[in-house]
């Protein structure tokens, strides 16, 4: 009895509300959907295959001496358009005083700095900035642009290291940044470091 | 006595909606209009077609697409849409827009997961500003929100893929006339690499209308 009752109770309401439908649509109070499927939205990523290294740590050296074992290159796969700049720093040694003393230098390519590099045709490292960019600062790699070479060579310059950089350690340093838009940040995608000295008697 | 009662109640509403349906399509009658007896109830055609345009800048010019694909973009890019709602149908309307579903996935399948696998969502970072035109004149409807600010809170029970918003509503939509709805998607340009190889998609975008 009771689930007669429910069954004639759940069709009653079943057929008010088909009729309701029926009376708006056809009253055109409601009228069909307008519907646009398969949207997305994608915000793209960096993929960066680094390659090239520098000689082995701890390798005695003199100025003249390659440093770069392999030539340090880029692949650039990304799938959005990107930014990419280039920081090498090294050691050099100066007398204040009486005392040789060390210091870190940023390497900007002026004439009479210790360290040599050789960067790809195209970089530059503009007036009064710390990193070395492709053609200037708003250079863009275009996405999946490919292979692209940064350094070549680099070593201490014997023209410019004098006899106190003699039986010193040494630290050269390259930090390789990208952006996906001048938007965001740098983002350091790898640092490079080679570390020799002479050996203390 | 009751399920008699009951089942008496079940045939006359039947044969109510019956009567209504068939009075209603005027099977009975050659004419646009039925006289019930009662009442004179015009029968009405209520439809639309919506096209959605887009383009590089605002001004256009837009170009008609089957659906929304950004499939690549950085933070500060825009991008410029429209919806063409016509109104096809014999009575006046008012037409809503809305973006219904929406479900995060990593942008490239071969990049970084890392930023997706941290909850990371495209709905924080993608702005909407939108306006409608209306008899020529354009009307605001969404400044500057982001996807989960328009969301807001979801009900129990209720995931982002079942979320909903709207970038226009109550659209007044005269018969036979064409109104558009303009919006853009923007990348949030404080936008970090935290949010580098994501993906958003929206499962539709749904125009309803209903006689104004």
């Amino acid at each position: 009895m009771k689930r007669s009752v429910l069954i004639i109770t759940l069709t009653s309401v079943f057929l008010f509300l088909a009729s309701l439908g029926m009376i708006a649509y056809t009253l055109g109070w409601i009228a069909p959907l307008d519907i646009i499927t398969t949207n997305h939205v994608v915000v793209g990523d960096l993929d960066y295959t680094l390659s090239g290294s520098f000689i082995t740590d701890e390798t005695i050296i003199v100025p003249g001496t390659e440093l770069i074992d392999t030539p340090f290159a880029v692949d650039n796969d990304s799938s959005i358009s990107s930014m990419l700049r280039m920081q090498v720093t090294y050691t050099a040694y100066a007398y204040v005083g009486e005392v040789l003393t060390p210091s870190t230098v940023i390497y900007r390519g002026g004439s009479t700095e210790a360290l040599y590099v050789g960067f790809a045709s195209g970089f530059v490292c503009p007036e009064g900035e710390d990193y070395w960019y492709m053609t200037d600062l708003a250079h863009v790699f275009s996405a999946n642009s490919g292979p692209q070479d940064l350094i070549l060579s680099l070593y201490y310059d014997g023209d410019n290291t004098t006899i106190d950089f003699q039986g010193q350690d040494v630290t050269v340093k390259l930090t390789i940044q990208v952006s996906q838009a001048d938007h965001v940040s740098w983002t350091t995608l790898a640092d490079y470091d080679f570390a020799t000295g002479y050996p203390n008697p | 006595m009751i399920k008699k009662k009951m089942t008496m109640s079940l045939v006359a509403l039947i044969g109510a909606s019956l009567m209504f349906i068939v009075a209603t399509f005027a099977w009975l009658t050659v004419s646009e209009y039925v006289n019930s007896g009662i009442t004179v109830v015009n029968v009405s055609n209520a439809d639309t077609t919506a096209t959605l345009q887009m383009a590089e800048v605002a001004e256009g010019p837009y170009t008609t697409v089957t659906s929304l694909i950004i499939p690549s973009s950085v933070p500060g890019d825009v991008f410029y849409y429209r919806l063409a709602i016509e109104n096809t149908g014999e009575v006046a309307l008012l037409t809503s827009v809305y973006f219904r579903g929406f479900t995060d996935a990593v942008g490239r399948a071969g990049g970084d997961p890392t930023n997706f696998n941290n909850g990371q969502t495209l709905r924080d970072i993608l702005i909407v500003d939108s306006y409608y035109t209306n008899d020529s004149v354009n009307v605001p409807a969404v400044t500057g929100q982001t996807f989960n600010a328009l969301i807001g809170s979801l009900p129990m029970g209720i995931g982002y893929d079942q979320a909903v918003f709207g970038i226009a509503a109550n659209i007044p939509l005269a018969a036979a006339e064409t109104e558009y709805v303009y919006f853009s998607l923007t990348v949030s340009d404080e936008a970090g690499t935290d949010y580098e190889n994501l993906r958003l998609a929206i499962s539709q975008i749904q125009i309803s209308s209903v006689s104004s």
